[in-house]
């Protein structure tokens, strides 16, 4: 590195040091001052008046204006200088900070420069990750689909010869055909939430009457009716806004879920109400409700409950699912429990309700 | 009998899918990929086409659009993807509906029926309504208006539809409940102003001057254009 301390030191851009400008003037003024006098005075008092170089006028101007001037102004050029020298080292100093605070900022600049190529590279490849963990999902489901259609069909074709089959043979088709419908959900939850995931699924929103939607959903998740229904809906509630399908989808996967953990014979609530320009859609159970340290985790992707032999059917998928859904139409599912003294949860899904329209002429 | 054209790679599926719509009272032909599936389309003048979209030699979409090409017969399009790109893509090159795998037989027999009647009735225009630049194809539920779609949730097609179907006359709001939500709703009358306003919003091409659906003051809403 170049030495920008030392005085002498030219630096590209800057002028020639100016305290060597005045030594240099330093020196010469006094003189030419002094030969100007001594010139003068001797041309008057020597050549004009006669006098001779021992006369004191002579020696008196001489040594007056001749020698104590040249100091005074030797004097006052030195000090000058002496300014001079400060300015020029400050201004040194100056420079050398700058050029020093360049150099750190530049070198700080670069490693910014390098961590944000590694943190975009990192991203990148993350993306990559992420994109091909939806490829092979969707890839795989993809795959698993054709040969679902004909095992479905297969099943649909050979039941529908009853009284050809054995009845044992009947029964095993039965839970066959069953359980490649559980499959068939299960591929189909996963190709949706890949989409949900990658921002492709799409919506159709538009006011929706709740009461018909969960009275829909209700026949459609306990077509048997071995769980009573209590229902606490207003007759006047006003629409929300939101996809019907998914929102069927949603309250399906809550009533499925109570259906599952409450005791045969105790009912499951549905129940609903509007507050603060939303409207909150509640299935409510008497099952043993979720410990308040697992609550959060329920939401979560493959996230069980129980495990092993314990745990009942189920991919651990349909409230991450239902989660998603909500998210993507700008609603929200919390989950409350225990719901009563004994036990039981509450799903519960807030909606923003559908925009009213300006008092018009409508019917 | 009404014949149908099985275009698909599938053996199994195909096999299958022949015996069970052989039940249900159709004859089926097979073919192996598109190249075969043209050559018994012109042999046999099938009544309608089912149609695999990933197939070797010539794509789905590449086999729909030779057939339509030389034929007007209903196609319904077997696709293992849903995406709405994919589906639009279909409809857009001519088919008449579409079915994701998986689906079941039974499902996919129900959607061959109202092709082939949509196909007998066509000509009397009954399954699908056409009002000026607003189509609604009622088989698969779909509005299009200057052939740009336009979705729709289920209820408001059903509103749509209930206001289309009696084009000209005034639909009191008790009417469209009973037709759209059913009877036991009739709470929702004090809502239909909300559904109606928001089926405008995107229906109309100007939803402040309704070109569609018109008010009448104290009686209900008129489809007239």
């Amino acid at each position: 590195m170049t030495d920008v301390t030392s005085s002498h030191a030219i630096l590209p851009g800057l002028r020639p040091d100016p305290q060597v400008i005045v030594r240099r003037i330093q020196w010469a003024l006094p003189l030419v001052l002094f030969a100007i006098v001594a010139g003068y005075e001797s041309w008057e008092h020597l050549i004009l008046k006669g006098q001779s170089l021992a006369d004191i006028h002579f020696t008196g101007e001489i040594l007056f204006f001749g020698i104590l001037g040249p100091v005074a102004v030797f004097t006052a050029l030195a000090y000058i200088r002496h300014l001079l020298g400060e300015q020029w080292t400050a201004r040194l100093e100056l420079e050398r900070l700058n050029r020093e605070l360049e150099l750190r900022v530049a070198e700080r600049t670069a490693a910014l420069e390098q961590r944000n190529a590694e943190l975009a590279r990192a991203n990148a490849d993350l993306q990559h990750l992420d994109q091909m963990k939806s490829d092979f999902v969707a890839l795989v489901s993809h795959e698993l689909r054709a040969p679902l259609t004909a095992l479905n069909g297969g099943l649909e074709l050979a039941l529908q010869q009853t009284e050809a089959l054995p009845p044992a043979a009947h029964r095993t088709l039965k839970v066959i055909a069953r359980e490649s419908e559980r499959l068939t959900r299960f591929v189909q939850t996963i190709l949706d939430l890949s989409r949900l995931e990658a921002g492709k699924f799409n919506l159709t929103l538009g006011p929706v009457a709740a009461l018909p939607l969960l009275q829909h959903a209700v026949e459609t998740a306990l077509p048997d009716g071995h769980h009573p229904v209590r229902w606490d809906v207003p007759r006047d509630l006003p629409p929300v806004w939101a996809d019907e399908t998914c929102l069927e989808e949603i309250i399906l996967n809550f009533v499925r879920n109570a259906d599952k953990y409450s005791p045969p014979a105790l009912p499951i609530q549905i129940g609903a109400c509007a507050a603060d320009g939303r409207i909150v859609l509640t299935v409510t159970d008497h099952g043993p409700g979720v410990p308040s340290e697992i609550q959060e985790r329920v939401f979560e992707r493959f996230y069980r409950g129980q495990r092993g032999e314990n745990a009942g059917p189920g991919w651990g998928l349909g409230l991450y699912f239902a989660r998603k859904l909500a998210e993507a139409q700008g609603g929200q599912i919390t989950l409350r429990s225990p719901a009563f003294e004994t036990g039981g949860a509450e799903f519960s899904i807030s909606l923003p309700v559908a925009e009213s329209p300006e008092e018009t002429g409508d019917v | 009998m009404s014949e149908i054209l099985l275009i698909d790679d599938d053996r199994d599926l195909t096999q299958l899918l022949g015996d069970y719509l052989g039940g249900q009272g159709y004859a089926t032909r097979v073919a192996g990929d598109g190249r075969e599936g043209l050559r018994a389309l012109f042999e046999r003048k099938p009544d309608l086409i089912l149609l695999d979209v990933s197939m070797p030699n010539k794509d789905g979409w590449e086999t729909l659009k030779r057939i339509r090409e030389v034929s007007e017969a209903p196609v319904i399009m077997l696709t293992a993807r849903s995406d709405e790109p994919e589906v639009l893509r279909g409809f857009s090159l001519g088919a008449d509906d579409y079915v994701t795998k998986p689906f079941s037989f039974a499902q996919l027999t129900a959607r061959i029926r109202a092709v082939l009647s949509r196909q007998g009735q066509a000509k009397s225009g009954e399954e699908e309504l056409r009002y000026a630049d607003l189509l609604v194809d009622l088989g698969v539920k779909r509005v299009t208006r200057n052939g740009e779609p336009i979705p729709l949730t289920p209820t408001e097609f059903k509103l749509l539809t209930a206001l289309m179907r009696r084009a000209g006359e005034v639909v009191s709001p008790d009417e469209l409940v009973k037709e759209v939500w059913g009877p036991q709703y009739a709470n929702e009358i004090g809502h239909v102003r909300r559904y109606v306003w928001h089926l405008r919003q995107k229906i109309e091409p100007d939803p402040e001057h309704p070109r569609y659906i018109h008010n009448e003051r104290g009686y209900g809403y008129r489809f007239q254009v």
